[in-house]
């Protein structure tokens, strides 16, 4: 399983994506930093929760990118047909590109709450302006969610394999984004919501099963 | 030992009949060129061989291993495939498709990737992306891949689609060396009959999902028939049959 997954980082060309991630974090910091200014006070006090809103909505995104390069692509340009061909478990093929899908997924966001968190703790000592605080129960709660978020991110993909559609692969993940973070920057928004992410990743996560099931037990319409 | 062995194989979309109880053999070491119209079935078959699609009722086994519904096919270890239309990853490299295919099917022959590019005449342009090669190129890079480990069968579906007379004639021979050097089946499908003719041993004609006949060349050939015109005399005749 840990060939495959490498030999996708390899095809890909995944190397530049802890890059990418850096950059998210800058940009996610700068946001932060603006929604506190702008907002502070208002809607929302606190930048860890921001922080939590913005790296889950922004890695929702990234998810669907990942799916559709790494999954949907092989499908809508024929080269499944290829790797269908290989002396290799059908099965192993597809987990390993979703395993690699969730494992960077959850390594960007994972760090980023680490990452941004330390950096906002760091920088509320010397900017007053900057409100920031975090519980031992927020922290679990930030982590054990984001978790479940990533799994949300993979409904995108179920969709997007009816009909091997990178349209409708990014269309879904904009749509639960949406809903997710219900257009709005308080504490109420769903995705903060660990009732609302824990049932819709445990969904995310059978309806993936289902859906890889479902791919190897049918007709492969490429 | 047959390369391959399909027995009743039936295969229907959506209520369609693609593939009526089909029976073929491929012997070890022949090339068997599998004959059709658009449509008639060709494609639904080699997808059949690999478990791509799943039939509705027979059997199929290369080299005496039935194909596995589900899960791993040892025996694809030692068949190079051209299915359908030759896929590559396009933002990748010729050489770099390769390097990806030897790492899927076995590292050791990263070795082999200059001699079968000089092969197929692609060393030149080996760093060239592929999304940027014509089809002729591509086919070429298909049949690199397919031919690399020196497999024991090669199926190919229409390898020869989009290449110019040159290119159909380095194809051919370099098919007809295969099949000699290290003794490979090749399961081939085309509408070149002409080219069909110089390199086949067998001929399987199919039309509307229905396997019209599978004959030695040498056997229609002793009736002094052009195969082209054979094709069409079979085929009419099992359609005025229906």
């Amino acid at each position: 399983m840990f060939e495959l997954i490498k030999i996708d980082w390899k095809k890909y060309n995944l190397k530049r994506i802890p890059l990418y991630f850096i950059l998210i974090y800058v940009i996610v910091a700068g946001m932060t930093y603006s929604v506190l200014n702008l907002l502070g006070g208002v809607l929302i006090d606190n930048a860890s929760a921001v922080i939590d809103l913005l790296l889950k909505t922004i890695f929702l995104i990234v998810e669907s990118v990942l799916i559709t390069t790494i999954v949907i692509s092989e499908f809508k340009d024929k080269t499944i047909l290829l790797l269908y061909s290989y002396p290799i478990s059908k099965q192993k093929l597809i987990i390993a590109k979703v395993l690699l899908v969730v494992l960077l997924s959850l390594a960007g966001i994972l760090c980023g709450q680490v990452f941004l968190n330390l950096m906002f703790f760091g920088l509320h000592k010397f900017i007053p302006d900057i409100r920031f605080s975090i519980t031992p129960a927020e922290i679990f709660s930030y982590g054990f969610t984001s978790v479940m978020v990533v799994f949300l991110g993979l409904l995108p993909m179920c969709i997007g394999l009816v009909k091997y559609s990178t349209v409708a692969t990014m269309v879904t993940s904009i749509i639960i984004l949406l809903v997710g973070s219900n257009s709005g920057l308080g504490m109420d928004n769903l995705i903060g919501n660990s009732l609302f992410t824990i049932t819709l990743g445990i969904i995310g996560l059978a309806a993936t099963i289902y859906s890889i099931n479902n791919l190897l037990n049918r007709d492969m319409k490429v | 030992m047959n390369a391959i062995e399909i027995r009743n194989l039936t295969k229907s979309f959506e209520g369609q009949v693609v593939l009526s109880n089909v029976n073929m053999t491929v012997k070890q070491g022949e090339i068997y060129a599998f004959l059709g119209a658009n449509g008639a079935g060709k494609s639904t078959l080699m997808k059949l061989l690999f478990d791509i699609l799943k039939p509705d009722e027979g059997s199929i086994s290369l080299f005496s291993e039935q194909v596995a519904k589900k899960g791993y096919n040892r025996i694809f270890s030692q068949i190079g495939s051209i299915i359908e239309t030759p896929v590559h990853y396009k933002h990748l490299t010729a050489i770099e498709n390769l390097q990806i295919h030897c790492d899927y099917v076995g590292v050791h022959l990263r070795q082999e990737i200059p001699h079968v590019l000089e092969l197929v005449g692609l060393h030149d342009v080996k760093d060239k992306r592929v999304g940027e090669f014509s089809l002729g190129m591509k086919q070429r890079l298909a049949l690199a891949r397919a031919f690399i480990a020196k497999p024991k069968l090669l199926v190919l579906d229409e390898p020869i689609n989009g290449l110019d007379p040159m290119g159909i004639g380095d194809i051919r021979d370099l098919l007809l060396t295969v099949n000699k050097e290290f003794g490979t089946a090749i399961f081939i499908s085309s509408h070149i009959i002409s080219e069909i003719e110089k390199i086949a041993d067998t001929i399987g004609i199919i039309d509307q999902g229905v396997m019209l006949i599978q004959k030695p060349l040498e056997e229609i050939q002793k009736g002094n028939a052009d195969l082209e015109e054979y094709f069409r005399h079979v085929v009419i005749g099992g359609r005025e049959n229906v």
